[in-house]
């Protein structure tokens, strides 16, 4: 019989988050650091990276920080080794890097736009697998947890490429949770819907109105707050909470899509 | 911690996960009897101080296998329709509860046999699709009440150990062993704790990765 379990139980847990620096990886580092987890994180940029440590510092949370471009196969693998280097171990990993083109009609992309979000999202995705597999693996356990997006399921207009990356993430959470499985290591994605904070020029009350409007179709009538609404979520499927749950996807996104 | 109504409650699942929530340090009330009836419902709610309600469509008596082709009236009611008046009014009354008290949180559990189908137990994967529906349905239109409605989809043979059988065409589940009441009631907590009020309309399949569609 499975051993009783609790949501509270990340302090002490060791985990890697690419992306970082902002938005949603950051959101969720803010949170995972609050709860308690040991983090290895990344980011592209110094400037971004070194803001993150220095709120992790800030909060009394254990941290490396590396500059990685999540497509650098070598360097996400050198990052999941400093964690384990750093904390002795490894529990789990998010895979949040994601880079994006300006949003264009589908007769517009390019194969440079393309190349672009799948090398950071799908790419990146899939090396941070391989590097986190190892250790997971020898433990015989772990967790990984993927980002997918709302704009993917609904087809948003101008987004095809990022849409297309997003997808393809999926169906890796689906084939590495068949693949890994067996040896206890669970994989899921989440779907989270958090405007605000990439959305330029809602100092213009028009623009404002119609942001808050697009809302009005959810369940939960606002934007997902990073750290109160996202991270959570992600936090449930680091967890032993959900330590039968995987090959899942997971809206974050108030109830606008409830996708099965 | 909030306070966890589970309907209905005189089931050996029901019993059975109220063991496993025990466990997690939720301590859930079991509403007793199996009942249609809204204002009882809600009475018995309102009695608990339930934040949460946790309502479990599916037992040994709605998964007794039938062929399709000899399911009658009678049968479709007791086995497909009952089940969803249960929930409609566990639901309603559950409504009127949260909204008295300024939000809540209702969580359904029912099989993965109503996305994957099953011969010989068709009311009742109708019901279970049926039910879900209704909880998306329900989470659409109480979200800005601040009430969440999600799903924990579980193995039938959790649910009803004698109906096994019947999904025996699935995937084995990735993870290898078969799912535990524990597993259930982790999935069953965090729906009705503080981490999840962000999400609503959603649904967690806790069978290991046997139903990963889509």
């Amino acid at each position: 019989m499975t051993t009783a379990v609790t949501t509270d139980d990340l302090a002490g847990r060791v985990v890697v988050v690419t992306g970082a620096s902002r938005g949603v990886g950051r959101g969720i580092v803010r949170h995972l650091a609050r709860r308690g987890v040991k983090l290895a994180v990344s980011a592209r940029s110094r400037d971004g990276l070194d803001d993150v440590a220095a709120e992790l510092t800030g909060l009394g949370a254990p941290h490396v920080a590396h500059t990685v471009d999540a497509a650098d196969r070598d360097a996400t693998f050198a990052l999941v080794g400093a964690a384990v280097d750093t904390f002795g171990t490894l529990d789990g990993v998010v895979a949040n890097a994601q880079t994006s083109p300006d949003p264009v009609g589908i007769e517009h992309i390019t194969e440079a736009d393309l190349d672009l979000t799948m090398a950071a999202g799908a790419k990146g995705t899939l090396w941070l697998m391989q590097a986190a597999f190892p250790h997971l693996h020898a433990r015989g356990q772990g967790r990984v947890v993927t980002l997918g997006s709302n704009a993917a399921l609904e087809g948003v207009a101008t987004y095809g490429a990022y849409s297309a990356a997003k997808e393809a993430i999926r169906a890796l959470t689906r084939t590495a949770a068949t693949e890994w499985g067996r040896y206890g290591i669970t994989v899921n994605c989440v779907c989270p819907v958090s405007v605000r904070h990439h959305t330029p020029g809602l100092e213009d009350p028009d623009a404002l109105a119609r942001f808050e409007r697009s809302f009005s179709r959810q369940p939960i009538p606002h934007d997902g707050d990073l750290e109160h609404d996202i991270a959570p979520v992600v936090a449930f499927l680091l967890s032993d909470a959900s330590a039968f749950v995987t090959g899942q996807t997971l809206m974050a996104d108030g109830g606008r899509i409830m996708l099965r | 911690m909030t306070v966890v109504v589970l309907t209905p409650g005189d089931t050996g699942f029901a019993r059975d996960l109220r063991a496993a929530l025990l466990d997690l340090d939720v301590d859930p009330v079991l509403a007793e009897p199996r009942t249609t009836d809204r204002r009882e419902l809600r009475d018995a709610f309102a009695r608990a101080k339930g934040g949460a309600v946790v309502h479990v469509c599916g037992d040994a008596a709605a998964t007794v296998p039938a062929p399709l082709g000899e399911t009658g009236p009678e049968e479709w009611d007791r086995r497909g329709e009952r089940p969803l008046r249960e929930a409609l009014a566990t639901f309603q009354a559950a409504h009127d509860h949260f909204a008295a008290a300024g939000g809540g949180r209702l969580v359904l559990v029912t099989s993965t046999a109503g996305i994957s189908g099953a011969a010989s137990v068709v009311p009742f994967v109708a019901a279970a699709e049926g039910v879900r529906a209704m909880a998306k349905s329900a989470a659409r239109q109480w979200g800005e009440r601040s009430i969440t409605v999600n799903a924990v989809l579980v193995p039938l043979a959790l649910l009803a150990p004698g109906a096994a059988g019947v999904t025996s065409f699935l995937t084995p589940p990735a993870l290898g062993a078969p799912a535990t009441l524990h597993d259930v009631a982790a999935a069953v907590r965090w729906f009705t704790g503080a981490d999840s009020t962000g999400i609503t309309g959603a649904t967690v399949v806790a069978d290991g990765g046997a139903v990963m569609a889509p």
